[in-house]
């Protein structure tokens, strides 16, 4: 599903500042893996997972996924990519405060520019799919309660409803744990394992070991170097 | 999609869009009245401009003669005028007919001639003004100034004539059919000499005000009506038997370009030594004051709105930009599900367009208000094509900008940036 072959970013190129923040980096993730990448603050991770989720580029190297060369690509391009074979998870949840949990989820269904099926789909049919992604998450309930009302934990289900409601091949998640309490962090990594096994590929951006230790594999990455990329049999 | 995240923008800053709508909103009524009150004044003036440009002369008196002696008579309408002086191109003209009533009430009929019924396009309370087609019915049609419905539109009145004749007064009647009622405080061709000469195309109207006539009420003929066979005595030379029908106001007479000035100078001569003349204007200079006045006019108020409409552009664009900034953090989560970055600029003009669909919602209901409450019965303000014009040059100019300083803060702004900012 994803390979990156000798990728490098620098930023601030040829300036007073410049700073490589990714050297070299190799790693190929299969169809329905879990992964977990970790390593601490400032390490590299969420360059790597900006990359991943075509929000920032790279200037050395190659980035493939699905089998296609995410290189020089305009921006609708890549909006095209993050609406239908990306999702992403925040730590902040990243969802808009004073709209409510269905119209969160209904937010990548709106930007479809071709639906997925082929056939446009109406407003009725959008909220359909919604609130399958939301009963998906156990949130079925609390769709239509504005998101700023919702607890931690909810506010992260519907998070991860809006990121698998185009049915996305690809979730990638950043810290989704970080701002949770124990017991709804478990939840959420359960829920994760979940979608996981139903399909999803899942890369998980985390300093959270416990976190780590739940996925397949754990690849660890330091100073922007790969350190610790256990093979994916 | 864009519209409904704009409509959602909109409700979350309703505070300062609020304001932006009152601002638009008064900087549009104050474009509609700016642009009216120029119109009107150009319109006016456009009304007579092909006349005003000619050689000729715009004449006040007390009567007009041709002649004196024994072959004296008064000049009563344009084809006197023609008659006289041969070399005449066109004739405005006014005549007024004396000791005429309606019910019992004396009224002032004004008879005009063809050039000013074709000219003449008044504001109408109710009805219409004449057609064609008037001057071939059956019934003689008139138009009446507004009289506070003693008198409406689709009556059949009988106005009734009195000529003093030697064998005492003769009564004439006639049935004449109202085919409208002409708005209060509306101006047409003077029949009457102004109390203040400005030598440019204002000495030409006169503006009825209900109120200020004490009721009196006037009634317009058409001249190409009259001659096909109504009042047949006023045809006659009665000047013996007294004045049934005398030029009155302001006349203007035209000389065609290729006639020399030599020959003007001697046909008017033959006028201007026989009849008594208050005011005797050259049409060259009444063009050229009147295009004074007009551009005057526009000199005057220009700077004044020009200032606003900045002041206003400006305070609505900063309003804009303060509403982009505050909805950074909602672009960044739209971006992340799939909209393009420079797409949400599209959201902000959006709200733009939002905003100004309601301003204008808003001045269309005020003056309809307006209207309806009389509140601004002695001012000018009209919805026109001028005004749609003026008013979308306007609505365009506030677009672009407020889509251009969006969409700068947007490419000026990285996502990443944005996302750091937000912990996103």
């Amino acid at each position: 599903m994803i390979t990156l072959r000798n990728i490098n970013k620098i930023y601030n190129k040829g300036q007073q500042n410049e700073f490589q923040a990714l050297h070299d980096i190799n790693l190929q993730i299969k169809k329905g893996e879990m992964v977990a990448i970790v390593g601490k603050s400032g390490a590299g991770k969420s360059t790597l997972l900006h990359i991943l989720a075509c929000i920032d580029g790279y200037d050395e190297g190659e980035y493939e996924l699905d089998g296609n060369l995410i290189k020089g690509m305009k921006d609708r391009e890549l909006a095209k990519i993050r609406n239908r074979k990306i999702g992403i998870v925040m730590q902040d949840y990243a969802l808009v405060d004073d709209f409510s949990g269905i119209e969160n989820v209904m937010l990548p269904l709106d930007f479809s520019v071709k639906p997925v099926d082929g056939k446009k789909k109406g407003r009725t049919q959008k909220k359909k799919i919604a609130m399958e992604a939301l009963k998906n998450v156990e949130m079925e309930e609390f769709g239509k309660n504005p998101v700023k009302e919702l607890s931690g934990g909810q506010k992260q289900r519907v998070a991860i409803a809006r990121a698998i409601v185009n049915n996305p091949g690809l979730l990638l998640a950043d810290e989704p744990t970080g701002a949770l309490d124990t017991k709804t962090s478990d939840d959420i990594m359960r829920l994760l394992k979940r979608l996981n096994e139903q399909g999803t590929t899942i890369v998980i951006i985390t300093h959270d070991m416990e976190v780590a230790s739940r996925c397949d594999r754990k690849i660890v990455i330091e100073d922007g170097r790969i350190m610790s990329n256990p093979p994916n049999y | 999609m864009i519209f409904r995240l704009a409509w959602k923008d909109f409700k979350r800053m309703i505070g300062i869009n609020s304001l932006v709508i009152m601002m638009l909103t008064v900087i549009f009524l104050a474009l509609i009245s700016t642009t009216s009150a120029v119109e009107i004044k150009l319109k006016k003036y456009m009304n007579f401009e092909p006349y005003l440009k000619q050689n000729g002369v715009c004449l006040f008196y007390e009567y007009l003669q041709a002649d004196m002696g024994d072959n004296a008579y008064l000049l009563r309408d344009e084809w006197d005028i023609k008659k006289e002086l041969p070399h005449v191109k066109d004739v405005l003209c006014v005549a007024k007919l004396w000791n005429t009533f309606v019910n019992n009430e004396q009224v002032t009929v004004l008879c005009y001639s063809d050039p000013l019924i074709k000219n003449m396009n008044p504001e109408m309370e109710s009805g219409r003004f004449f057609k064609e087609k008037d001057f071939s019915s059956d019934v003689l049609k008139a138009v009446v100034t507004h009289n506070d419905g003693r008198i409406k539109t689709g009556d059949v009145i009988e106005l009734v004539a009195e000529i003093p004749t030697r064998d005492g007064n003769k009564i004439y009647r006639e049935r004449i059919e109202i085919i409208g009622v002409m708005a209060d405080n509306e101006s047409f061709y003077s029949p009457v000499k102004p109390r203040e000469v400005k030598s440019d195309y204002r000495d030409l109207y006169y503006t009825y005000n209900y109120e200020y006539e004490e009721g009196h009420i006037m009634l317009f003929l058409a001249d190409a009506q009259i001659y096909e066979g109504y009042f047949p005595d006023l045809n006659y030379n009665l000047a013996d038997t007294g004045i049934q029908r005398q030029m009155t106001g302001a006349t203007v007479i035209t000389f065609g370009r290729d006639v020399p000035q030599e020959v003007i100078d001697n046909e008017m001569q033959k006028i201007i030594d026989n009849s008594f003349l208050y005011i005797n204007n050259d049409l060259n200079l009444m063009n050229e004051k009147s295009l004074q006045y007009v551009l005057q006019e526009l000199h005057d108020y220009l700077p004044v709105f020009v200032c606003v409409f900045i002041f206003v552009l400006i305070a609505a664009v900063s309003a804009g930009t303060i509403m982009v900034k505050k909805q950074l953090r909602n672009y960044a989560i739209y971006y992340l599900c799939g909209l393009p970055w420079k797409f949400c600029a599209l959201i902000s003009l959006g709200v733009s367009a939002i905003i100004t669909g309601i301003s204008l919602g808003m001045v269309v209901l005020s003056m309809v208000l307006v209207k309806d409450l009389g509140i601004a019965a002695n001012t000018a303000m009209h919805l026109g094509e001028i005004q749609f014009l003026a008013c979308g040059i306007m609505i365009l100019c506030y677009l672009i900008c407020a889509w251009a300083i969006p969409l700068r803060i947007v490419q000026k702004t990285s996502v990443k940036k944005i996302m750091n900012d937000y912990h996103l």
